[in-house]
């Protein structure tokens, strides 16, 4: 089982790969820390449950998915993506993208995510959101198609 | 899409949510967890309430949920709800003993409330109780899965019902599962067989592991079917259930698709597993090379955009010196480690304009009047065109050298610009005619336009559903563009 000196640099290592994640699926920097730290104090209480290190990442991640979707329904913090641009304290850098991500359906913007910019592969991916690996193809498709469109209406221009 | 594209988009974790997250790391204590036991009586008696309670609502909650659809079609989300409409809610979920009769309720339900704020004050509040959810949340599915549970966890008949009322209502559409009633030679009993035979065999397993897991089954006309395509499948889900512990397990999730007549897997679990293996071991490859390593860094170090549209003309030339010739290697042996525009850059050789070359603003001002000679549109539409320039100075054959003006010109969406927006939509309309991007390149020795035409990125997602070809189609647009 895990010890707390290992648990931390865990933690500390996914840090940026776990705001992402909840970043995916909230909206704000506020919900995100509440997730956050649910998240870090749920995963230790259940540490008992992994045993491989290799699952470490995508239990962690689903426990942060369920937490981020526990938060956003009892604080109804869902917003309009028109609303997101207005309250984003720090603009990335390719605001652009983001505004894009940011219209997209969560359904289609977290296997995105967790695709492309974690790294997951698709059965991970089918792991995380129970989700079938055909399933987690098809919404992968659709989610480049999606993206592909946003990003044509709001640059007019070409999206990688 | 490349995975920098979307670094870009995020920012790094702010140190406000770093702190609070070290923090809860930090302040955990290493004790024995301890899990709190539900006795059998208390389950029992939990599953036995819940069982009564569906069997009692499930008919005539079914006609309610209908209604409450039908009339969101009409009015939109319950909180647009009429008072009378609010009412009729409260009255059959309360009949049906899903909504707490309270005094007001009562009142409610009695006819005895005339004021129509009253009335939609008492039922937004039953209803908010009922739901746990705010009101402008409230809806058909809020309203079912507080009454009957997570969607996951309905029978095939609640899960088919919702579907069949999504059919019947003309509110399904492609993309989405469509739960159907069981049909065919092979029953449920026999699927669960097959898949369990399959998946041990796949796996080199004894069937025995998978009893750790916790199994799903559904008959469904799975969300990936193409368009017009009706075949319904048997879904057994094999996962480890939450909380449990299964030493070296071979899987975290495993499924598969049955076809209920044929019994013929939709996707083996031989090719499934191959499928994992093959994804697992290209990104494990592409991360580790050495190449795309230093790509990654590079555009990293240099701050490149995410986007190559936002990169300059000496941008486009560093990136070619440097990877050029071993990035054209590299895509002739692995083109699975690029997309979109990636190929194009590599194979292209990108400079910087020499002195026999025309400047960049003779060679735009070209290209600016080609907008109107070859591609046909008015002279006071070139500022709008104009508005956003993708320059490249392409010196593939060093005879030829050619600037090249991709002309992309953001439309009313484009957020960052409002009043530019504003003059688009004014120029063109509301429901103006879509514009196109266009490309122009020029001779850089003789100032003579060697090519123009227009392009767009508008992909037929109808005949190709799981973009299969998208990838290619991407490639090959951005050969023309860059």
């Amino acid at each position: 089982m895990l010890d707390k000196t290992t648990f931390v640099a865990l933690i500390d290592a996914k840090s940026d790969t776990l705001y992402r994640i909840a970043r995916t699926i909230l909206r704000n920097d506020e919900d995100c820390k509440d997730a956050l730290q649910e998240t870090v104090l749920k995963a230790w209480a259940n540490r008992c449950q992994v045993r491989e290190e290799a699952y470490i990442g995508t239990w962690m991640t689903r426990i942060l998915i369920n937490e981020c979707h526990a938060i956003g329904r009892k604080r109804r913090k869902y917003v309009l993506s028109a609303d997101v641009a207005a309250r984003v304290v720090t603009l990335p850098a390719d605001l652009s993208l983001r505004q894009a991500l940011d219209a997209m359906p969560e359904k289609l913007r977290l296997p995105l995510i967790l695709h492309y910019l974690e790294g997951y592969s698709y059965q991970e991916i089918a792991s995380i959101l129970h989700i079938p690996c055909t399933t987690v193809r098809s919404r992968l498709s659709r989610a480049r198609g999606a993206l592909q469109t946003e990003m044509m209406k709001r640059n007019g221009g070409a999206a990688q | 899409m490349k995975r920098s594209d979307l670094k870009n988009a995020y920012t790094p974790i702010p140190n406000d949510c770093y702190n609070a997250m070290m923090q809860a790391a930090h302040s955990v204590r290493e004790e024995t967890v301890v899990k709190k036991k539900v006795t059998a009586i208390v389950v029992i008696a939990i599953v036995t309430i819940l069982l009564t309670g569906i069997a009692i609502a499930a008919i005539t909650l079914e006609n309610t949920g209908e209604e409450i659809l039908e009339i969101e079609q009409t009015q939109g989300y319950y909180e647009n709800w009429t008072s009378d409409h609010k009412a009729d809610l409260v009255r059959a979920l309360a009949e049906l003993g899903y909504v707490e009769v309270t005094p007001d309720v009562k009142q409610l339900m009695d006819g005895k409330v005339q004021d129509e704020a009253e009335i939609g004050r008492i039922a937004d509040a039953a209803l908010v109780q009922f739901t746990g959810r705010d009101v402008s949340e409230i809806s058909f599915w809020e309203i079912m899965i507080a009454a009957w549970g997570p969607f996951e966890d309905w029978s095939a008949e609640e899960q088919a019902w919702s579907s069949q009322l999504m059919v019947d209502l003309g509110i399904h559409r492609d993309g989405l599962t469509l739960y159907v009633l069981p049909t065919g030679e092979i029953d449920e009993q026999t699927a669960v067989r097959m898949a369990r035979e399959a998946i041990a065999e796949g796996f080199g397993i004894d069937e025995s592991v998978l009893d750790s897991y916790e199994m799903n089954t559904s008959f469904q006309v799975p969300e990936f079917a193409a368009p017009g395509d009706t075949q319904a499948y048997w879904y057994v889900e094999f996962v480890i259930p939450q909380g449990a512990v299964i030493n070296d397990p071979p899987f975290q999730a495993f499924w598969v698709f049955i076809n209920p007549e044929t019994g013929e897997f939709y996707e083996t679990v031989d090719e499934m597993i191959a499928e994992r293996n093959d994804v697992q071991s290209m990104l494990e490859a592409m991360d580790n090379d050495p190449l795309m390593q230093e790509i990654r860094a590079y555009e990293t170090e240099n701050d490149l955009p995410g986007n190559y549209d936002y990169w300059t003309v000496e941008q486009f030339a560093g990136f070619s010196e440097a990877f050029h010739e071993r990035g054209l290697k590299k895509l002739a042996e692995h083109p699975e480690f690029f997309s979109a525009g990636t190929p194009a850059l590599l194979t292209y050789v990108y400079g910087l304009p020499d002195d026999k070359a025309i400047s960049q603003s003779e060679a735009q001002k070209i290209a600016e009047e080609a907008i109107v000679s070859r591609i046909g549109r008015k002279e006071d539409e070139v500022h709008f065109f104009t508005h956003r320039i993708t320059v490249l100075y392409d010196v593939t054959d060093p005879e030829t050298p050619l600037w090249k003006f991709c002309f992309q010109m953001p439309n009313e969406y484009d957020s960052r610009d409002p009043e530019f927006a504003q003059a688009v939509k004014d120029y063109y309309g509301e429901d103006g005619e879509r514009r196109p991007y266009i490309k122009v390149e020029i001779n850089a020795y003789t100032g003579e336009i060697f090519r123009a035409f227009t392009y767009d990125y508008t992909y037929d997602w109808d005949s190709d559903y799981l973009g299969e070809h998208y990838s290619e189609f991407l490639i090959n647009l951005y050969m023309d563009i860059y």
